[in-house]
């Protein structure tokens, strides 16, 4: 539950706008290895970020991580280099993609520490087709902006298997967010078989090129991205749960999460109807 | 083991004053009643004159003494009403009902909840506040609406979350360690506006009793505090109606006879008119409240009397029509009051309640329906044996059934991209046997020891997962599904509850008073917050979460002065919770079908020091407390096993009441609260994942909110009657809320920097801090009636 809203809801009971920032008085924290990685079944997008935390008020790119020995292990034993191409940024040696049904373990080496983790690569139902309407109930943000239209979702859920997704949004090949935090995610617990017309949570006007990327989570990368949206919306603690790091796959205490998926994507250019 | 010499003692200590019966006695017995309306009033001191023997009204104005023949003279007595003297010739069994008289005032304010002037001496029982809705009609509120849970936030050992909010903790337990009953039914969510008010309309109010410690037998199921909360039987001399008009809600009340003296009704109404304003606004969203008490009460001869009491309230919150909200509970109680005996007297309860919210969003799509509830049905049998002055015996038998539906979601529309989805019930079955006896073996001790035996059972259907560790919240493994049906036990759990009371009178104005008690707790609230919320649900123990236990000794020294004109009081406590409910970090609690997997039950210590001053009597009246304490809890798999703070762990806490009355036309009151701010966790670092800007975390509770303290004023005015016999009485009162306009914090959370419009300031990367606080300088005007 999205307590903030409760808050909201309470300061407007107070008739009043009821936030100040405050500075915090907090001491310096020792730095902990945060790992960002992807793999997917589309070429280029393999990639491995090697960064440290910073203190809250430091300002700034967070420090790199340098000369680490990253590399990838398939379950058919096959072993892919990656090499840094920038500082703490580390690419395969050889261009690759990930294939349904495998396991991929990520080994990290960073000095005398060696940090790991092993997801594998599920597969996706394909999406049907993608659509868009003239909503029925703008929002003034959305007249605002002119947004008026809602994209819309047709996609067949496999009910037999446990799955989760994550969706990325793109407005003329911009990827686009509605709240800078938003992370799109969902859990088939609910969904029925059918999904017909399900609205996206990004809006678009008349002449927008809207494409949809949908990507398979596992259950711990579901895990990772929904405690890190619950963090990111945190309201203290007060209502909503104590905020904490969010559950990692990454094993030695690293913070982060190697994100293993397959993609789909469908595109739609939203043209005046009739 | 160690129960068996309890109960050994326990056979000898009862055995002892019934063999001494044989000797011929002779009872007085009655009921002690309000001359004006007809309201039994609890807890009046009946004292035989020229000696020390003596009792007090229970909970329904009964009194028994057993004394030796010959004559006696009784003296009843009760803050705010003349006292009475009655002489007796006590050659047979005396029945004997008295009505008293109050003390008039201007407004017909009548005291009726006043207390045995010396109670804070001489009672056994501690850790013990009754709350007075006269006094509090006179201090200050929020937004026109007086609210005893306002007043409890406010005493010795009682801290809240936050102002706005309708919880509270007691003496280290959380905010849902407390049993709340109105009427002997429980409340599960007392809020109002998300706690702004709480559901306790206090016109209906007769009395509210908080128990923080030395709890009596006949009350178990939560570990902290029991607030039983009783109403107005109706006054059934005259037809009378009152009510008032506040800033945000109104309220009218009609009581009277259904035949004179011998049976009355109330009934009470309050709703809230935010949604009115919003109307006129042209504003599309809604919000509103509502109560509603009912009581009938009727007494056939002088040995029957029944009771039955209803309440129903709920919260409305509509956003355009496309999404909405509430919550709502109902109760219902049947009471039946019989005097077997002129000694033995016997009280029957059936008892229903319910609680529930729902959510719904009207969308062809998106739409559907969430509901989630709880219903309790129970029946009580509660004793008192008043075997002699020195002797009292209380027993009973207390059954409940639950029933706790924890979620159905429905589409609303067959387009709708969700299926139907209902939450395994939960059922339980609680029995509770308890004897609790009270015996003053001299004029300078009493001593109170009772036992509970709590039998709880986890019933079918339902269907129990096993998992390989039920601990391991991400790699979920269900090796087995153990099917129970219907009535099956699926996890029975027996606890004896021992409870002891210990008063030491040093002389007529002070005395040491002691106790110990255990408490078990088989209901656990399902959230990771600190203030409950209505949208959380409760769970019964199972085959995973075992009761919670806590274990409170608490001492302390008590001193009247100037007649008991003022009171002092201070207590220490030390308090243990084995199996205290908690979460792992990240919880998903809202809709997990493996919920099981995120309980993590640990420990916890409380301890403290509570100072309360009061003046009663007097112009000026008021109280004072002041509570050192601290709570911590170790709960394995959370915080990395570290100790850390409990939520609600306020080290200082002063609070301050008075009330000046001026003159018969004009009142004025005051409260000041401060304490030390929670303890919250905030981020010790942050980091970059993808797009984020991420918090790190590095502990649990790990900072403190700036502290909290505002003040608040109030005038009363009463206008001068224009005739002397008028019927008509009205009052205006004046509030002042957080009158030097402090910012109290609520609630810190982060972000990303932004603008005054919502926009990323430079890079994304700069993080800041947001304090959240509510209510700003509040004026509020209420008007109050009554003919």
């Amino acid at each position: 539950m999205k307590t903030r809203l409760i808050l909201f809801v309470i300061c407007i009971a107070g008739l009043v706008s009821c936030e100040e920032i405050i500075q915090l008085d907090l001491e310096a924290t020792p730095q902990k290895i945060v790992i960002e990685g992807l793999l997917t079944n589309r070429f280029r997008d393999q990639y491995v970020k090697i960064t440290r935390t910073s203190d809250f008020y430091e300002t700034g790119a967070t420090e790199m991580v340098s000369n680490a020995s990253v590399s990838v292990i398939d379950s058919d034993g096959i072993l892919y280099r990656y090499g840094q191409a920038s500082p703490g940024y580390y690419l395969p040696i050889t261009i690759f993609s990930g294939q349904v049904g495998k396991t991929y373990r990520l080994s990290v080496r960073i000095g005398d520490q060696v940090y790991e983790s092993e997801e594998e690569l599920l597969r996706l139902a394909p999406i049907d087709s993608l659509g868009y309407a003239l909503t029925e109930n703008p929002s003034e943000l959305r007249e605002e902006k002119g947004q008026l239209y809602d994209l819309l979702l047709y996609f067949q859920e496999p009910q037999d298997t446990k799955d989760y997704y994550l969706f990325k949004f793109y407005r003329n090949d911009t990827l686009t967010y509605t709240n800078a935090n938003d992370i799109y995610l969902a859990n088939d617990e609910v969904f029925s078989e059918s999904i017909k017309g399900f609205p996206a949570p990004v809006f678009y006007s008349e002449l927008d090129t809207a494409r949809m990327e949908m990507f398979s989570v596992s259950r711990n990368g579901y895990f990772f991205l929904s405690d890190l949206t619950n963090l990111q919306f945190s309201d203290g603690g007060l209502f909503g749960p104590v905020p904490a790091n969010p559950r990692t796959n990454i094993s030695n205490g690293a913070l982060g999460f190697f994100q293993v998926s397959a993609v789909r994507s469908a595109e739609i250019i939203l043209r005046k109807k009739r | 083991m160690r129960y068996s010499s309890i109960f050994k003692l326990l056979v000898f200590l009862i055995a002892v004053p019934l063999t001494g019966l044989s000797q011929q006695k002779f009872t007085l017995s009655g009921f002690v009643k309000d001359a004006t309306n007809g309201e039994e009033l609890i807890g009046v001191t009946v004292q035989v004159q020229g000696g020390t023997q003596g009792t007090v009204t229970n909970a329904y104005g009964f009194y028994s003494l057993t004394l030796l023949p010959g004559s006696a003279s009784l003296q009843f007595s009760y803050v705010g009403y003349k006292s009475q003297s009655f002489d007796f010739q006590l050659d047979k069994n005396i029945s004997f009902n008295v009505e008293l008289a109050p003390i008039a005032t201007e407004m017909d304010e009548v005291v009726i909840n006043g207390e045995r002037m010396d109670a804070n001496v001489t009672d056994i029982q501690m850790s013990h506040v009754k709350i007075d809705v006269g006094q509090i009609r006179k201090l200050p509120t929020f937004l026109g609406e007086t609210d005893i849970i306002k007043t409890i936030q406010m005493q010795p050992g009682v801290v809240m979350a936050g102002e706005g909010t309708s919880s509270f903790f007691v003496r280290g337990g959380s905010g849902d360690q407390n049993l709340i009953l109105i009427d002997e039914a429980p409340i599960y969510d007392p809020s109002h506006l998300f706690g702004l008010f709480s559901i306790f309309n206090s016109d209906v109010i007769k009395e509210a009793e908080l128990y923080k410690g030395g709890i009596p037998a006949r009350f178990g199921g939560r570990l902290s505090s029991i607030l039983e909360v009783r109403t107005k039987d109706g006054n059934n001399k005259e037809t009378r109606a009152s009510g008032g008009i506040g800033t945000l809600a109104s309220r009218i009340m009609i009581e009277g006879p259904l035949r004179k003296d011998k049976s009355s009704f109330i009934v009470s109404a309050r709703r809230s008119y935010v949604d009115a304003f919003l109307k006129l606004a042209n504003n599309e969203n809604s919000v509103y409240f509502y109560d509603v008490n009912a009581k009938v009460s009727w007494k056939h001869g002088n040995r029957n009397r029944f009771f039955a009491a209803f309440y129903s309230g709920r919260d409305k919150f509509s956003i355009s029509d496309n999404f909405g909200f509430g919550w709502g509970n109902q109760t219902g109680t049947v009471r039946w009051n019989h005097l077997f005996s002129d000694r033995l007297f016997s009280n029957t309860s059936l008892i229903a309640s319910n609680f529930d919210y729902r959510l719904q969003i009207n969308d062809p799509v998106q739409g559907f329906n969430w509901t989630s509830n709880l219903q309790q049905a129970s029946f009580n049998n509660d004793l008192s044996y008043y075997i002699n002055p020195q002797h009292e015996l209380n027993f009973g038998y207390h059954l409940s059934g639950r029933r706790f539906s924890p979620g159905k979601l429905s589409p609303t529309t067959s387009s709708s991209a969700f299926q139907e989805l209902d939450q395994q019930k939960m059922y339980a079955l609680d029995h509770a046997i308890y004897l609790d006896y009270k015996q003053k073996p001299s004029e300078k001790i009493a001593i109170t020891y009772g036992l509970r035996l709590s039998i709880f059972q986890n019933i079918g259907k339902s269907d129990v997962i096993v998992y390989a560790d039920p601990s391991d919240n991400v790699n979920i493994v269900r090796m087995d599904t153990l099917q129970f049906k219907a009535w099956e036990t699926i996890k029975a759990y027996v606890n004896l509850e021992p409870r002891f009371s210990f008063l030491w009178k040093l002389n007529k104005v002070s005395s040491i008073k002691a106790s110990y008690n255990r408490m078990v707790q088989n209901t656990h609230l399902i959230t990771s917050g600190t203030v409950p919320l209505p949208f959380n649900t409760w769970s019964p123990s199972n085959y995973y979460l075992k009761p919670q236990v806590a274990d409170q000794y608490a001492v302390g020294y008590f001193r009247n002065f100037k007649d008991n004109g003022y009171e002092f009081s201070s207590e220490m406590f030390y308090k243990t919770f084995d199996n205290i409910t908690d979460f792992a970090d990240n919880a998903q609690l809202f809709f997990n079908t493996n919920l099981a997997t995120e309980y993590r039950q640990g420990t916890s210590i409380a301890y403290g020091l509570e100072l309360m001053a009061e003046k009663k009597q007097g112009n000026l009246t008021g109280f004072l407390s002041y509570t050192l304490s601290k709570v911590t809890r170790n709960i394995p798999g959370v915080n990395q096993d570290i100790s850390f703070y409990a939520n609600y762990d306020r080290r200082n806490v002063v609070n301050v009441a008075a009330v000046y009355e001026l003159s018969d036309r004009w009142t004025f009151g005051s409260t000041f609260n401060y304490s030390t701010g929670r303890p919250i966790t905030l981020p010790g670092g942050r980091y970059q994942y993808d797009i984020y800007n991420v918090d790190y975390i590095t502990s649990r509770n790990g900072y403190r909110l700036p502290d909290f303290h505002r003040l608040d004023v109030s005038a009363t005015w009463n206008p001068k009657p224009k005739r002397v016999d008028q019927r008509w009485k009205s009052q205006w009162i004046f509030s002042v809320y957080n009158v030097y306009n402090r910012k109290n914090p609520f609630t810190i959370y982060t972000r990303t920097k932004e603008d005054s419009e919502g926009n990323i300031v430079g890079d994304g990367t700069q993080k800041e801090a947001v304090l959240i606080y509510l209510f700003p300088v509040l004026p509020s005007v209420t008007y109050n009636f009554k003919f």
